[in-house]
């Protein structure tokens, strides 16, 4: 039994769900009115002139403005500050300018902590440092008991506990949530012997310094940490594997993880200079490294076709050079200071890229690695854990996800003098321009037509689909989505598909109907209502 | 493009409602041009030493956009009510009056390189609510009687419509492109500058000129090199009252303290009510002062802070590609006995425009691309008429912001990303580090 307060509990889960997406389906125009109403009405009430939240708090399950991801790949590499490896000087260019290029730099991106290993398992659940993370676990050992029992944690998921760090069974990993889910997920990593590879528990942890035959380090590899994860050897040997299984699990979307989690070794990473073997090691390395794997990644089937690829570093430089943090952090119930001298683990950035985001943009809002959680979480459709179920933590919203796929256009709107009761229709009103993925502007723009009906015996529903371009047969699939959510799936014949949506909230008015393009046709949408 | 102010106000819509209520409240004074008519566009500029400009004074303030300050404004391009920008999370907000003379309770609008360029969106102009933690504050306006010095100078005096920030980037730059033409950093920080300015013009030429500060001397930031020319903002209203102006001024506000809102540069979260009062004491001071006859005031703002404004920034001719996109319109004002009364310039401008007229006046070379292309803002004065010396007086009351109370402030608090809270106090630490008494 695990103490955890704050997340609803399963039974509660789904009627919070349900809840939450009525709410942004049928209110977000009364909720606009109301703080527009709010704002010019009320003089200068400290409580009516708190920032109005941009937080359409959803706790659980995607949301509108999550596109319809289904395969995420994360790669980290090692102590780098923000303009180190972004920046125009950057001795990565392949990293910091050709695939910086094609996505979203989200340039106030923290890390969480200093040193390493408590950034990689904030990144997949949410707990915070103790002073033997923050040392990277120099010894293997099991987390700490305390007098209140193994796995206490307090009412933000947290587990009490000074020192140590494998983390006890029953703390909940996005592993362990993804398997719950009916999702899957794999760690790749870079230099690792033989599946799950870690020190013996109790023992001193010898993959902290590489040889010229081992670069792999434990401390890198997050899910070493949990023993819902390694107590179980074949389940931890089937996820936790060598890197050089990612080209055949990139072969077809079947066999890709809808999350891979991807660590180079402490060469390809940057953190070595020179490497064990003889490399350069640094940035250089980075570099080398992202040019043999992420252009396999990016050619993959699943990424292709709903992909998300997010490149960060754990850390900054190093608790000297920038400890600062984001995001409302501050102390957790094991470390006063997560980045040993200062709050966090330094500005560092993030690279965002997939069909969902636009080439060469910013994000400048600030997320660190529990925010990077809460959002995969969200597209997942998960609950939040530990320090990523923090009320108001911003997660990846348009700003990041800014490709225009989700047809609201430009965000600027002349609408009539707001008299109070136009102001809501102005207010509420979406733009209408159903928007075709600027991805694939060469090819040729589809006309994507399609018709509903709710099967009311079901709470199901049908949607018949046409996607045309004159003189040209049309293939690909399409996707039905519910406020980001993917409700039904069909491949196209003759440009043309029947759907059968899954069952349905109750109150779904309309569905969003994606085609997802091809080679020789981009990409489309339409907004249907239900008849 | 020239949109005379009667056609603006016929053509209804939001801004002209918003402008018809504001002229109803205080139309020019009648002395002053008195019927809104069209601007003739820019003049036939003069032999400059024949130009009847003798001093030149530069306010420049911190942080407004054009739309949030003056978007009510009779014959200008504004917009105030009827927008609705989408946000982070797709929720879409309507632009509203600011109900507060500061920002206290809310985030600093991010106006930073890369914020702005979300902002700009490729031209759209409508990412206001997908930068850094922008909040509403981002997309709230003020109207004519919240200003009670802007909200008469502008009416009465030249405001352009068309004058963008130099650089799609945060003050520092915006300010090195002030003295400069060109910026040798995206970003705030103290690094030594060595960029040649107009300062180092205006000393080959003999012409005397003189940075007046309130607090903190932007011009530190080339350590030592114009310490000579760096004084107190007493001594600047010491000059404008005696009669001793240098032939070129440039006069900053009180940079600290932004974060608390006591400062009184307009920056978040600083109350407009502190700005108003010194802008009007500059006014005050150079209209009654014995040389007015032969000044140019100028007040305008260094960049437009993360606040909204509806008009895309162009680019101009730059030493570098990084740097020729401009940042958003700002509001700006041309106080002098040559000016225009009630109108409404539309050319494009930006700050080197300034350093060109500064250029032009004493026959000194341009610093960079960037001046050298600019438009003259001398051109927006009537060369043509006799000189009015009649200015007008407003009643502005000293105001000292209490500041922000501890719970007011944004939900960024200390690690607020984008605001330059930080940075004046750094620059102040420069000058202890460099033995300069302030």
């Amino acid at each position: 039994m695990i103490g955890r307060v704050g997340v609803p509990t399963r039974h509660a889960r789904p009627v919070m769900r349900g809840a939450m997406l009525l709410l942004v389906a049928g209110l977000i125009g009364a909720l606009v009115v109301a703080t527009h109403q709010a704002a010019p009405a009320s003089p200068a009430s400290p409580a009516a002139r708190r920032p109005v939240a941009l937080n359409a708090d959803v706790a659980t399950g995607t949301a509108a403005y999550v596109p319809p991801i289904k395969h995420v790949f994360v790669i980290n590499i090692e102590n780098e500050d923000e303009d180190n490896t972004w920046g125009d000087a950057s001795a990565a260019p392949y990293l910091a300018t050709t695939l910086r290029e094609q996505g979203v730099l989200l340039n106030n991106y923290y890390g969480t902590a200093h040193n390493s290993e408590p950034n990689y398992i904030a990144q997949i659940s949410g707990q915070g440092p103790n002073l033997d993370m923050q040392l990277d676990c120099q010894v293997y050992k099991n987390h700490d008991e305390n007098i209140l029992g193994p796995t206490t944690t307090d009412p933000g998921g947290q587990l009490i506990g000074s020192g140590g760090c494998i983390f006890p069974k029953g703390i909940p990993t996005i592993a362990s949530q993804l398997d719950a889910a009916g999702l899957s997920w794999r760690g790749y990593m870079d230099g690792m012997a033989a599946p799950c590879e870690h020190p013996v528990v109790g023992t001193v942890d010898d993959t902290q310094k590489a040889t010229a035959t081992s670069e792999y380090a434990t401390r890198h590899d997050p899910f070493m940490y949990f023993h819902d994860i390694i107590d179980d050897q074949a389940y931890c040997d089937r996820h936790v594997v060598p890197l050089t299984d990612l080209s055949s699990d990139l072969a077809s979307v079947a066999t890709t993880p809808n999350l891979s989690y991807i660590t180079p070794d402490l060469c390809d990473d940057g953190h070595d200079s020179p490497c064990a073997d003889g490399e350069p090691g640094g940035l250089a390395s980075v570099d080398a490294f992202m040019r043999a794997w992420v252009p396999k990644i990016l050619a993959s089937p699943a990424y292709q076709q709903d992909g998300m690829l997010v490149i960060t570093s754990d850390e900054s430089d190093g608790p000297q050079s920038d400890s600062s943090a984001c995001c409302g952090e501050g102390s957790s119930p094991n470390a006063v200071l997560p980045g040993i001298v200062g709050p966090g683990g330094g500005r560092i950035g993030a690279l965002v890229l997939s069909r969902f985001t636009a080439p060469n943009t910013w994000s400048t809002t600030p997320y660190n690695h529990y925010a990077l959680l809460a959002s995969l979480e969200e597209i997942f459709g998960l609950p939040k854990l530990g320090y990523a179920s923090v009320p108001n933590l911003d997660r990846f919203g348009l700003d990041v996800y800014n490709s225009g796929w989700d047809g609201s256009g430009g965000g600027i709107t002349d609408g009539p003098a707001p008299t109070a009761s136009s102001a809501a229709t102005a207010a509420a009103s979406p733009a209408a321009s159903p928007a075709a993925s600027p991805a694939a502007s060469q090819a040729a723009s589809p006309t994507v037509a399609a018709r509903a009906w709710l099967l009311r015996h079901s709470h199901r529903a049908r949607v018949l689909v046409r996607v045309a371009v004159p003189d040209v047969a049309v293939a690909g699939a399409v996707l039905v989505t519910y406020h980001g959510r993917q409700v039904g799936r069909a491949i196209l014949h003759h440009g043309a598909a029947t759907i059968t949506t899954g069952r349905l909230p109750a109150g779904v008015r309309r569905l969003v109907v994606e085609y997802l393009g091809s080679p020789t046709v981009s990409s489309g949408r339409t907004v249907v209502r239900m008849r | 493009m020239t949109i005379s102010r009667r056609a603006l106000i016929g053509a209804g819509g939001a801004a002209g409602l918003a402008a018809l209520g504001a002229s109803q409240r205080l139309l020019p004074s009648s002395a002053f041009g008195a019927a809104a008519s069209s601007y003739p566009g820019p003049s036939v500029l003069p032999d400059p030493a024949a130009s009847g400009i003798e001093h030149i004074v530069v306010v420049m303030m911190e942080n407004r956009s054009f739309d949030h300050l003056l978007g009510w404004l009779p014959g200008a391009d504004g917009k105030q009510a009827g927008l609705t920008f989408t946000d982070r999370y797709g929720v879409r907000h309507a632009t509203h009056h600011m109900t507060a003379f500061n920002t206290c309770g809310f985030n600093d609008p991010d106006h930073s390189y890369e914020g702005g360029r979300i902002q700009y969106d490729d031209g759209a102009c409508d990412g206001f609510l997908k930068s850094g933690l922008n909040d509403e504050a981002a997309i709230g306006y003020y109207l004519q009687d919240d200003l009670p010095f802007l909200g008469r100078a502008a009416v009465d005096w030249t405001t352009c419509d068309r004058y963008f920030s130099a650089v799609m980037a945060e003050t520092y730059p915006n300010r090195f492109y002030m003295h400069a033409a060109q910026t040798d950093r995206l970003h705030n920080s103290t690094a030594k500058s060595t960029l040649p300015t107009i300062w180092d013009r205006l000393a080959d030429a003999g012409v005397k000129g003189t940075y007046f500060y309130n607090d903190v001397p932007f011009t530190l930031l080339w350590y030592e090199k114009y310490l000579a020319i760096t004084q107190p903002y007493g001594m600047f209203l010491a000059a404008a009252t005696n009669g001793t102006l240098p032939a070129v001024s440039f006069v900053d506000p009180r940079f600290e303290d932004e974060a608390s809102g006591t400062s009184n540069d307009d920056h978040p979260h600083a109350d407009l009510r502190a700005g108003e009062y010194f802008l009007n004491e500059v006014y005050h001071a150079v209209t009654t002062g014995p040389q007015w006859e032969t000044t140019m005031l100028i007040i305008t703002f260094d960049e437009w802070g993360g606040f909204y404004d509806h008009v895309p920034p162009t680019t101009a001719p730059d030493v570098s590609p990084t740097t020729a996109l401009r940042g958003f319109r700002v509001p700006t004002i041309v106080v002098s006995p040559k000016a225009r009364r009630g109108y409404v310039a539309h050319e494009v401008y930006d700050h080197t425009s300034i350093l060109k007229l500064i250029e032009w006046r004493w026959g000194l070379p341009a610093l960079t691309p960037r001046d050298a292309a600019a438009r003259n803002l001398a051109e927006v004065l009537d060369f043509a008429s006799a000189p009015t010396t009649s200015a007008p007086a407003y009643q502005v009351s000293n105001y000292l912001a209490p500041g922000c109370t501890v719970e007011s402030l944004g939900e960024a608090g200390e690690n607020d990303q984008g605001s330059e809270y930080a940075e004046w106090p750094a620059l102040k630490d420069l000058a202890t580090k460099l033995g300069v008494t302030l």
